[in-house]
């Protein structure tokens, strides 16, 4: 009974009709500033996560997590790919490994159009072009275009010779890649005739794994990557492969992500700081107007810890309410925004068209957790200052 | 001590200010009350009656002296235990009845029992009771914004006396009334003392009610004697 009545104490204190409009007006604007504080803070969160999980997927999406390459360029064959098959299907996790090769290449279209692209032999079971690719060589499925190369490699009597190579292929579909530099350069094969085209029988550019869902591909990485240098350097094979996340080709893009937005997070945290400071001075201005009361309480029988109980726990109402607030806020504004009002952006600067917001209830618990128990902090002052009071000044308080 | 002594005070020293500038309002002040006794301390604007009746309610400590509520030396405890003193053996009433705004008058009257940890259902009982005796039920529900002066005070009287305190302490309980008034609430008290056989000390300026009391005293110069 007693904590219910704490409770109803703080609750009136901070909300009652009766309580002057100055008070009314002070818990409102306090708990205004700690919503939109929370609100900032977890929305920024969800638009950067957002732009970097698609950015990161985009990526992804035409790669394999894991890529598995020759330190220094060298190329690897088909009996590397099987050593290396069966090495990974030892590690927990990893789901497959698969031979790519990959070449510079220029294709042609329609009448006039040429193009450079990216000649990429996989598990592709038809040839496939990036949308903007198509749109410049004026093809869809269905048309036919030209690969030339000229970095075949054939070996005759005078040796390995580079030899020009021109193939006439039909589009079987075309494909958004999610990223515009795929789209606009990527052509994707079976790996068979990406042979054909480079006159590279049984060799590969790269390997690539895939891992479980779930599965963190830096962890997968690192695995796969100390076997191979365990067999390869214990083994006495002449070639050394190493394996590295796909991102990582692209790690300073999200070094700079992250500090992008670690700054907005300081500075959006500003915002949060000045509610606080704001909660403050409403706590002070709540304790202040209801001094008397409290000398009232305590000649009624309130101990000094219900004092400061009712203090916390007007910070605790108008903090809680505040962060609370903000949470929905920022769900229902991100939300709104994915469902109604999409962001968009120039797809050549920014390589996704659309800013995606995803709320991580994980950040948004933490951000509003945390906001919550700097108002219990922040409303010490004003309760250890309640106790401060004997109860006989606080009577005299007019 | 006898047995039937409620409330003693001895040799109880208070004053104001800093040590340089400081006002001496208390000079060592005896006072004994009885069970069932209505005592009233009287004496000009400023003489220190509401600083006695804080420091005898164990609202404000004295420099000196000591206070025993019910046999029990008051300033000695825990503030933890005071508080539990003050809440089951003294009821307050002041000039300016301090119900608490946000809480109707129901409310107000069932604060002391939520506070001692009695159940919703039993400050409720009591409270009605209360609020029927002292002629108020009707009004249980309004906040005190929306009372008279008299239905305000009456409902500080019922708070005061919820706990069946053995003593309740009034600080000008009728200062801020019209006379009208001002008569029916000293009746009212003077039927709650004869009642509950409840001991009552009064603060006043109201010759009407000092009339009424048991015993008077006289508050002069920070030294308590009798009234002539």
């Amino acid at each position: 009974m007693k904590e219910k009545l704490l409770w109803a104490l703080a609750r009136r204190h901070v909300w009652s009709n009766a309580n002057s409009t100055v008070v009314r007006m002070v818990s409102i604007l306090s708990i205004a500033g700690i919503a939109i504080g929370v609100a900032a803070l977890v929305i920024l969160q969800a638009f950067m996560g957002g732009f970097t999980m698609a950015i990161a997927q985009g990526l992804t999406s035409m790669n394999p997590p894991l890529h598995i390459y020759v330190p220094g360029g060298g190329y690897m064959n088909d009996f590397d790919l099987g050593v290396v098959q069966s090495i990974a299907s030892e590690i927990p996790g990893i789901t497959g490994v698969e031979g790519v090769l990959e070449k510079p290449a220029v294709v042609s279209g329609a009448a006039g159009t040429v193009s450079g692209a990216m000649v990429r032999g996989g598990s592709s079971e038809g040839l496939t072009i990036g949308m903007d690719l198509a749109r410049k060589l004026d093809v869809k499925a269905g048309d036919e275009i030209r690969i030339a190369s000229t970095a075949g490699v054939e070996v005759s009597g005078m040796g390995r010779v580079l030899v020009d190579t021109i193939v006439t292929l039909t589009v079987d579909s075309v494909g958004d890649f999610g990223i515009e530099e795929y789209n606009s350069s990527l052509v994707l094969l079976p790996l068979g005739t990406a042979r054909d085209i480079f006159k590279a029988h049984g060799e590969l550019t790269s390997l690539g794994a895939y891992v479980e869902t779930g599965v963190d591909p830096v962890e997968a990485a690192g695995l796969l990557d100390s076997a191979l240098n365990e067999e390869y350097t214990g083994g006495g094979w002449p070639v050394y492969m190493s394996c590295i996340p796909y991102l990582a080709f692209h790690g300073n893009l999200f070094k700079a992500l992250g500090l992008e937005r670690t700054a907005m997070t300081l500075v959006l945290a500003l915002i949060t700081v000045v509610a606080l400071l704001n909660l403050s001075s409403a706590l002070t201005m709540i304790a202040m107007e209801h001094r008397r009361d409290i000398g009232v309480l305590r000649a009624m029988g309130l101990s000094p810890s219900g004092v400061f109980r009712i203090s916390v726990l007007r910070g605790f109402l108008l903090g809680g309410s505040g962060a609370f607030t903000g949470l929905i806020f920022s769900w229902v504004s991100i939300f709104a925004v994915n469902r109604y009002f999409p962001i968009k952006l120039d797809g050549t600067v920014y390589w996704i068209d659309v800013l995606p917001g995803v709320f991580s209830v994980t950040t948004a618990l933490f951000v509003t957790l945390s906001t919550i128990l700097v108002c219990f902090v922040v409303s010490l002052f004003p309760a250890f200052s309640a106790l401060s009071h004997s109860p006989s000044e606080a009577l005299r308080y007019e | 001590m006898s047995n039937d002594i409620v409330l003693s005070a001895r040799n109880i020293h208070c004053s104001y200010g800093s040590a340089d500038a400081s006002i001496r309002v208390l000079k060592g002040v005896d006072i004994t009350v009885r069970i069932g006794e209505v005592v009233a301390v009287m004496g000009p604007s400023g003489s220190g009656k509401s600083t006695l009746l804080h420091a005898l309610g164990l609202l404000e400590r004295p420099e000196k002296g000591e206070v025993l509520v019910c046999g029990e030396n008051g300033w000695t405890l825990s503030s933890r235990k005071r508080a539990e003193l003050r809440n089951r053996k003294i009821g307050f009433v002041f000039q300016f009845h301090h119900l608490l705004e946000e809480f109707t008058l129901k409310e107000n009257v069932m604060m002391p029992c939520l506070i001692a940890g009695y159940s919703g259902e039993e400050a409720a009982n009591r409270a009605d009771r209360l609020l029927e005796r002292v002629g108020i039920d009707h009004r249980a529900m309004h906040f005190p914004s929306r009372a008279s002066g008299g239905e305000r005070q009456r409902a500080a009287i019922a708070r005061a006396i919820v706990m069946q305190p053995d003593i309740v302490l009034a600080d000008e309980p009728t200062g801020n009334l019209d006379t009208d008034t001002s008569a029916e609430v000293e009746q009212l008290i003077m039927e709650l003392a004869e009642e509950g056989g409840r001991s009552f000390l009064l603060a006043t300026h109201s010759k009407d009610l000092a009339s009424a009391v048991h015993r008077r005293l006289l508050l002069r110069s920070g030294v308590l004697g009798q009234d002539e």
